[in-house]
């Protein structure tokens, strides 16, 4: 093994170029890769407005870099989140909440949306989220990391980070100078290719050239150079996910942020707001010149941003690697950006070739690629195909056929509550089963087990959890309470 | 509580995977209106031999709440830590497929990655050496895991090797007393409606007419009425595992009972060693059209490690499987369903599988051909997923001594395999799946054990010293033998727990 390292070019100034960096410098030997990043071309502002949301995967990815939640905390990059409350999605006025970590637990082998399934055929009305901890946190505005202790309903929480995504690439970006990775960056003029059609090098505005053996496009928008030298293919989901214009702008608060992203359906598309430390970045999306009164009347001027949700067909091809909404472009409304993001970076870091990259490195990579996004998608549709929202602009859903994956499992679902997870599949059947509650699906039978349980036992059982929850968040602090604490830690 | 249409489960077939049903189903089922019964004919014969198992089993038995020691002692059954190869990539080659992951990982990085790198500056030792399940077995050695998560002793699992008519006759007990009732007979016409095919009844030569909700097919390779009534296509998988025919014969064991089943390379096929208590079991799987049963016979013989205990059973068979085992009202689980050569002890998993999913989607509020799509789409999943994996028990060979190997070093391969292969021989990576029973360290045992090495290794691991990596390493092998030498004989420890008789 005495191949002369990789050189590997990161180009792009994002979130998503600070963490290709970050994780490929840490994960691999010098001898391997030599990594440099063209802080050039491409985008700094997310079309989803600056704040991003992430699954509770994202906070293990920074534990696992070292990257300490804490000093993020006091530079101002993050807020912390149990999951995401959203109004107008089923019915008119109501609200539900998708909560991290578990939501009730299975009792005596039965999943616990199968129970409660059973309780409603039983006249007893039950909504799953009432019986997630961190649903309930998020409710009353609390936070705490979760519990060791597996006795406390605190021990079943989970949760994830709203991430000032500016600061925090600057924050890793600065890390990565500082180990002098970052070349000086005029615009990207070029992309030179090889005779083979392989990226050789960047052609730069005042004429410098920067070789390379690996090309990763971080850039954050579709149309970049480097994806076009790339020769994939988009693939639209616009039939779908028909919003295609956002505003985005910022609005500072002393309010205590709330735990949670709040993404509310809105006449013709949506509005989210996902709060910070003493912000709150809010995004109103919606479908071409179909711009809504309500852009206008943000606190802030909004800046406008166009876009296409969809994917590429193929997000490595040759030696070129895609990465983040250069690859994907899928509306925050379910927050998996970031998730498909790191977990992309750790499938390249796994496979990250010697020299010449092959077929089969590809094909790996590109195959959890296109699954992990299909299945994302999937999610995200199910909120627009499902649920009783009035109006115009939503009847065109009624009748849309859902991709058959999602048709599947939609169907498996009504038909007897259960949740078939395939590959590439993000999130865990609570969540999936939480997502049907909340859009007001209902299976038609139940587990037969279920029936073996009595239902005063279940009810007893129920109102138990449900008081545990209860006492276990009455002591937590304010959300806004607990970042404090950890600034003043600092400064103690 | 929902209307409950399903009031009686006819199970038609005794045998393993007919009694590990009503088992099953009479004790979660116990609380709910609904009667389990079973047919079986005494003149009618299983297939059921010396069965070797997976971990899973366990699961099954702990779910049940049966008593491990009175479950060995009723089927004489030993402990299991893997399966030793013999001969399969080369003849001299040997390996272990122990229940039990190789290493741990280092820096993030799977411990295989890092065992590539020293492999291939030939600072590494055999890959076994660095898994305790291995070296034990190797020794004749076996005690249960222990339950303290940081101990080295609690990083592997087990499962048995017994006698399948015992387990069978032990949970026709365990079924009877919780309510199954069992009929005597055979069947000799069945009762069908018109339109949609379902089985309403059957009648038994006695005369008697059984009528259920539900049929479960465990009528072995027969598949009374999945295949002769309902018809459902078997899909033939012989293309790719083109052995047809097995003797088994049990023979007089030897003093050191083996922790685990041999499967031995053989001219046109392989054959299986299976040591329970009371005596070893054997078997010649082969291909028909590359040895006559004449001489698959002599050979199984020939080779006993003592005097055979009973007359040589010859069975037939195809690879493949139904591609609708659940049709209409009636689901076949065990042999009915398909069948895949017991290589990796398969065979019971999948009637477990079967049992697991049917619970899950039992129709008691009502039918739904969504169950039937449902448990279909899980199982063939499964089913391709083992036939993968034995496949590439033959395909990577190097053996070139037989018409029978050279046909099945060169045969095309299903596409899902292909890929796999070329990803581990390029990458050292095996390709990951939610579903499918085989997880990567049985890939590894295999694709490793047979020679397939890959061309790199994982670039990640080399952030770690050459110097420490190969210090690491020594001392995780050195663990692992201090461990294994740790643990008693499997005689000493079964002659423990069981009270069996040592003085025999």
């Amino acid at each position: 093994m005495n191949a002369p390292a990789v050189r590997v070019v990161i180009v792009g100034r994002g979130i998503a170029a600070a963490m290709a960096a970050t994780h490929l410098v840490r994960s691999l030997p010098a001898h391997a890769a030599s990594i440099s990043v063209v802080a050039t071309a491409g985008a700094t502002t997310n079309p989803f407005g600056d704040i991003e949301a992430s699954l509770p995967g994202f906070t293990r990815w920074n534990a696992r870099f070292g990257i300490d939640e804490n000093e993020l905390v006091r530079q101002g990059c993050l807020s912390f989140s149990l999951g995401v409350a959203y109004s107008g999605w089923s019915t008119e006025g109501q609200t539900s909440f998708q909560p991290f970590g578990e939501i009730g637990s299975t009792l005596e082998g039965v999943a616990f949306h199968q129970i409660a399934e059973r309780l409603r055929q039983a006249g007893l009305p039950v909504r799953l989220s009432d019986y997630s901890v961190a649903a309930m946190a998020a409710q009353a505005g609390r936070f705490a990391y979760p519990s060791a202790d597996p006795r406390t309903p605190l021990s079943h929480l989970d949760y994830g980070f709203h991430v000032d995504q500016a600061r925090y690439a600057r924050l890793l970006l600065d890390r990565a100078a500082s180990l002098g990775l970052m070349l000086p960056a005029p615009a990207l003029r070029d992309v030179l290719l090889t005779s083979d059609g392989a990226i050789a090098g960047l052609l730069l505005e005042d004429g410098t050239q920067v070789e390379g053996d690996l090309f990763i496009d971080a850039s954050e928008v579709t149309s970049s150079l480097i994806a076009k030298a790339c020769a994939a293919s988009w693939i639209s989901w616009s039939k779908w996910l028909p919003c295609n214009r956002t505003v985005t702008a910022n609005r500072t608060t002393d309010v205590s942020p709330a735990p949670y992203a709040h993404v509310v359906a809105e006449a013709s598309g949506w509005r989210r707001i996902v709060p910070a430390q003493n912000r709150l970045a809010e995004t109103i999306a919606f479908c071409g010149d179909d711009r809504p009164a309500l852009a206008d009347d943000l606190d802030a001027p909004g800046v406008e941003h166009h876009f296409e949700q969809g994917r590429l067909n193929a997000a490595w091809v040759g030696n070129c690697i895609v990465i983040g909404q250069a690859a994907m472009v899928l509306e925050p409304t379910a927050p998996f950006g970031l998730e498909l993001l790191h977990r992309s970076l750790d499938r390249l870091a796994a496979l990250f070739p010697e020299s010449t990259p092959t077929h089969a490195e590809r094909g790996e990579f590109n195959r959890h690629f296109a699954e992990e996004a299909d299945r994302a998608r999937d999610f995200v549709i199910a909120r627009y195909l499902l649920g009783g929202k009035q109006g115009p602009w939503w009847e065109r859903f009624k009748q849309l056929p859902s991709p058959p994956e999602l048709a599947y499992k939609l169907a498996l679902f009504r038909s007897r509550g259960r949740i078939s997870l395939l590959d590439g599949d993000l999130l865990e059947e609570a969540d999936w089963a939480g997502l049907f509650d909340a859009q007001g699906e209902r299976a038609r039978r139940y587990d037969a087990l279920a029936d073996t349980i009595p239902v005063a036992r279940l009810e007893l059982q129920l109102s138990r959890m449900r008081q545990a929850m209860i006492s276990a968040i009455a002591p937590l602090p304010l959300h806004g309470e607990f970042l404090a604490a950890i600034v003043r830690k600092q400064a103690a | 509580m929902q209307k409950v249409v399903l009031e009686h489960i006819l199970i038609v077939g005794g045998g393993t995977a007919g009694w590990m049903t009503a088992a099953a189903l009479a004790h979660k089922l116990a609380l709910l209106p609904i009667s389990v019964s079973l047919i079986e004919s005494d003149a009618i014969g299983t297939v059921g031999v010396g069965e070797a198992t997976v971990p899973h089993i366990r699961f099954f038995n702990q779910t049940l709440g049966i008593n491990e020691a009175e479950f060995m002692r009723a089927t004489k059954a030993t402990f299991k830590l893997g399966i030793e190869f013999k001969d399969w990539a080369r003849i001299g080659d040997t390996y272990l497929h122990p229940f039990g992951s190789y290493g741990e990982q280092i820096a993030g990085v799977d411990f295989h990655q890092h065992w590539l790198r020293l492999n291939g500056d030939g600072s590494a030792a055999e890959l076994g050496e660095y898994s305790l399940p291995v070296r034990a077995a190797l020794q004749d050695r076996f005690a249960a895991p222990a339950d303290d998560s940081r101990s080295l002793l609690s990083t592997y699992s087990y499962a048995y090797q017994f006698d399948a008519g015992l387990y069978g006759r032990y949970l026709r007990k365990y079924a009877e007393a919780r309510g199954v009732r069992r009929f005597e007979g055979r069947i000799v016409d069945v009762q069908q409606d018109g339109d949609s095919g379902a089985i309403l009844e059957v009648r038994l030569d006695s005369g008697e007419v059984i009528a259920a909700d539900l049929f479960v097919d465990c009528s072995g390779f027969r598949g009374l009425l999945i295949d002769q009534r309902l018809h459902s296509p078997f899909e033939s998988w012989s293309q790719w595992l083109p052995c047809d025919r097995a003797i088994a014969v049990p023979c007089k064991g030897v003093d050191e009972l083996s922790p685990y089943t041999r499967s031995s390379a053989r001219g046109a096929g392989w054959m299986w060693r299976i040591p329970l208590q009371h005596r070893t079991g054997n078997g010649h799987v082969y291909c028909s059209s590359f040895m006559s049963d004449e001489q698959a016979e002599q050979e199984l013989l020939g080779q006993l490690e003592g005097p055979a205990l009973a007359q040589p059973n010859r069975l037939r068979f195809e690879a493949g499987r139904r591609t609708e085992q659940w049709k209409a009202n009636c689901i076949a689980i065990g042999l009915a369903s398909g069948f895949l050569e017991p290589l990796e002890s398969t065979s019971i998993h999948l009637i477990q599988l079967g049992i697991g999913r049917l619970l899950e989607l039992l129709p008691l509020h009502g039918w739904d051909p969504l169950d039937a799509a449902e448990y279909n789409r899980a199982m063939n999943i499964e089913y391709e997923r083992i036939r993968d994996f034995l496949i590439l028990h033959y395909c990577a060979t190097e053996r070139d001594d037989t018409a029978f190997w050279n046909h099945c070093r060169t045969m095309a391969l299903p596409a899902s395999l292909q890929e796999k292969i070329a990803l581990f021989r390029e990458r050292g990576v095996v390709a990951p799946y939610r579903d499918g029973m085989f997880l990567e360290p049985s890939w590894l045992a295999v694709y490793l054990g047979q020679r397939i090495v890959p061309e790199r290794y994982d670039r990640r691991s080399d952030v770690i010293g050459a110097t420490d990596l190969r210090a690491h390493l020594s001392d995780m092998k050195e663990a692992c033998r201090i461990a294994a030498q740790s643990l008693p004989k499997q005689r000493d420890y079964l002659a423990q727990i069981s009270g069996m008789a040592e003085a025999a």
